[in-house]
């Protein structure tokens, strides 16, 4: 009974966001109220939707089709109420809840919703009919019933996976917001000032997906056992491209509110970064191109997506070149301005998510032209191709809080040298003491250097003027130098062995000897597996990590947990490979400097772009 | 007047040389890092394949694992059911890699010994899941 509720709340949603849409444009005599109040219809019914599907967990209700191939009775209870969103169906209809609670909040907060929420609604409606036509969570397995079901996939039993997916999608899903803006000005252009949210629904949902894409990686990395925090994956690639084009977005909607530019530019961003974030769920969940860590497969079905990724993309832009925001647009730009500077960050951003693009889509491509012969791009082709970009654009970042709206001159060029210089000095001497020489870790750091002092410069001008400082900003930025800074230390200093141990021996890897102490069995309801004891000694520092090696009978399959130390200095990760013989194990030890300084960059990220809209006054 | 159209000029033909630039560097930086996927069956074939980067894709055919006890050699058997490739593997296997499962090897094909050296073995994460490549190479056969 309770799925049919779902059911039916589903396709209510799916009938009501139609409505809504329909009323927009059809009967211009209905007051606001009534878009607010739909709304909140979609979002109730959703939400009853979903805790329908949850009960149907919670209940190992395995007549349940959805359920049963993703559930098992021996799953502890938080992987069961995780275990929504484990498969293509019920991730969608999380998605979905979640697009509906930011069209509510929208509506919520902004008065003038009538156009803006019916766009949004035009996405949410594609995408319920979707689901409820093709990818309904609530089918049944009937008249046979599964009496335990299959399990969720062993890989994804892990802590980071209730928070990843739900994060990820506040990002995705938060793009429909923009995009809402931008529609309902070209469609009624009254003032520009209609495009001021922009800027501050941009930042959260770009804050969301910061989170996300670092939850996954923080995830990827310990879970897979590789030991890597990125592979250029197409999966991780199809989250990064919105989060560049989105980063895009908010540069270009905050000089559209500041200085009435880049307005066209803005609007096709809008469209750009939502509909990015659709091909990533066509890229994921079709299966079109091999990936590691796609789970919700569905390659029938995901075609389907891509029409609506595309749906969005000739609406968007059918309203932009018949409506286009026209107005004189000589924009008077020296290169010492803060406008040029903008401009080179948003060519830069949406260069690298280009280059992200092709290089993710050219198997597609390539095997339609070859006629069938089918390749990979490697992840070289992605650093050393998006690590020069990066570069630059990092450089562009650096320098835009030393220049000023309109200027045409550098005002402080003394002080710009002094920072250059003795970022260069300090990135030497950093290079020359903790780590060996390396070139892109010098350029690389210099970089950092000079962004971090160009901050603090900013941070001391707006101490002695008194006036309100946009300390996010501030802080997203340096979240960016501190992320900057960890992946070129860790990837250019790491080292790694792989080698065979029998209990007692010792391997060693730099300073370090690392010996297999003791093995020992591990049972829990729903795995079994080995558990290795290693000892990790540097000097005096004695360290203690326990690898394992699991096998999960419901879906028969083994994973590999890494044994991992962290500190913020340096991770040692073991990872076990093989087992050779009772008390005899293959095994890969890495030792990772500053790794931790990706995710810590990444949180602080967040957390500014969060409390993007409180600016504060520091003295 | 005259100013500004000249610096337009040279902002445009900059803004196009440094677009040529960048492309030349991408194309160039693709073709090297592309890796070309072929069957057993195409490497057994008399055509021969010269490329420095291949994956090849299959199945672990049963009973052909031997590894050594006190190196992190691996030997085995990859088919898709018609021929089959011996692949030489020194390092880490991963945890799906098993007898009948599906495999994809990144490596170089020595013809003169018949060996296929991989520098990585990949298997997916998914007990039901056959990449798509090895799928078809199944498909084809049967």
């Amino acid at each position: 009974m309770i799925p049919e509720i779902g059911n039916f709340f589903l396709v209510f949603s799916m009938i009501n966001s139609l409505l809504l849409v329909a009323t927009a444009f059809v009967l211009p005599s209905v007051s606001e109220r009534f878009f607010l109040l739909a709304s909140l219809v979609s979002f109730s019914a959703l939400l009853l939707s979903f805790v329908a599907l949850e009960i149907s967990f919670l209940t190992d209700d395995f007549s349940v089709l959805y359920v049963a191939s993703n559930s098992n009775p021996n799953l502890p209870i938080y992987f069961k109420f995780a275990a929504l969103w484990g498969g293509h169906e019920g991730s969608l209809l999380l998605f979905l809840l979640i697009l509906s609670a930011w069209i509510l909040t929208f509506v919520i907060f902004h008065n003038d919703h009538r156009y803006s929420s019916a766009f949004m609604n035009v996405v949410l409606f594609a995408l319920l009919a979707f689901t409820v036509f093709l990818s309904n969570p609530f089918e049944r397995l009937l008249p046979i019933s599964s009496m335990s079901g299959s399990d969720l996939n062993p890989l994804l039993q892990d802590f980071a996976f209730t928070i990843h997916p739900p994060m990820l999608y506040m990002g995705y899903a938060g793009l429909v917001i923009p995009f809402g803006i931008g529609m309902s000005f070209l469609l009624n252009q009254k003032s520009i000032k209609q495009l001021e949210p922009i800027r501050s629904w941009s930042v959260v949902s770009w804050a969301f997906l910061t989170l996300g894409i670092s939850l996954g990686s923080w995830w990827a990395y310990y879970e897979l056992g590789w030991g890597g925090w990125w592979f250029w994956d197409p999966v991780e690639n199809s989250a990064l491209i919105p989060w560049l084009l989105c980063t895009a977005l908010i540069h270009s909607s905050v000089a559209t509110n500041s200085r009435q530019i880049f307005i066209n530019w803005t609007l096709s961003l809008t469209i750009l970064s939502l509909a990015g974030s659709l091909l990533g769920m066509f890229l994921v969940r079709s299966g079109i191109i091999t990936s590691v860590h796609s789970f919700a497969l569905d390659p029938d079905r995901g075609i389907f997506l891509l029409f609506i990724c595309f749906l969005i993309i000739i609406l968007g832009f059918s309203l932009f070149f018949l409506k286009s925001f026209k107005r004189d647009s000589k924009i008077e730009m020296s290169i010492y301005s803060r406008e040029f500077m903008f401009f080179m960050n948003n060519a830069f951003l949406v260069a690298l998510s280009g280059i992200v693009l092709l290089g993710t889509i050219y198997p597609i491509i390539y095997e339609i032209f070859s006629g069938g012969d089918q390749i990979t791009v490697g992840a070289p082709y992605f650093n050393m191709v998006t690590v020069p970009f990066a570069l630059v654009l990092l450089f562009f970042q650096a320098m835009g809080p030393l220049t000023k709206w309109g200027g045409k001159k550098i005002d402080s060029m003394k002080t710009i040298l002094m920072i250059v210089i003795s970022s260069i000095f300090l990135s030497f001497l950093i290079s020359e003491i903790f780590f060996s020489f390396s070139f892109y870790e010098f350029i690389g750091n210099i970089i950092v250097l000079i962004l971090i002092q160009s901050l603090i410069l900013l941070i001391s001008k707006s101490f002695s003027s008194g006036n309100k400082t946009n300390l996010s900003m501030i802080l997203g930025h340096l979240g960016i130098a501190i992320l900057t800074f960890g992946i070129t230390v860790s990837s250019l200093n790491s080292i790694e062995k792989e080698f065979i141990l029998k209990k007692n021996e010792s391997v060693s890897l730099g300073s370090s000897t690392i010996t297999l102490e003791q093995t020992q069995t591990v049972k829990e309801d729903n795995y079994y597996g080995d558990r290795v004891t290693f000892t990790y000694q540097e000097k005096d520092r004695i360290l203690k990590l326990y690898p394992e090696r699991r096998f999960y009978p419901a879906s028969r399959m083994e994973t590999s947990e890494a044994g991992i130390s962290p500190s913020i200095y340096k991770d040692v990760y073991i990872s076990l490979g093989q087992k050779i013989s009772e008390n005899t194990w293959a095994a890969k030890v890495q030792i990772k400097p500053l790794v931790r300084l990706i995710w810590l960059g990444a949180i602080i990220m967040f957390l500014a772009g969060l409390f993007a809209r409180i600016r504060v006054k520091l003295r | 007047m005259r100013k500004q159209r000249r610096n337009r000029i040279i902002f445009v033909s900059s803004f196009i040389f440094s677009l040529s630039l960048a492309s030349v560097f991408i194309i160039l930086a693709m073709n090297e890092n592309i890796d070309f996927y072929y069957t057993p069956s195409d490497l057994t074939s008399s055509k021969i394949i010269n490329k420095e980067n291949l994956r090849i894709g299959g199945l672990v055919q049963e009973d052909s694992i031997e590894s050594s006890q006190d190196s992190l050699e691996t030997n085995f058997l990859i088919t898709d059911l018609e021929n089959t490739v011996k692949v030489n593997y020194v390092g880490i296997l991963p945890n799906l890699f098993k007898e009948k499962s599906g495999v994809i090897a990144r490596g170089y094909f020595d013809y003169s010994k018949g060996i296929f050296y991989a520098k990585e073995i990949l298997a997916k994460h998914d007990e039901n899941y056959i990449p798509k490549e090895v799928k078809k190479a199944l498909v084809n056969d049967s």
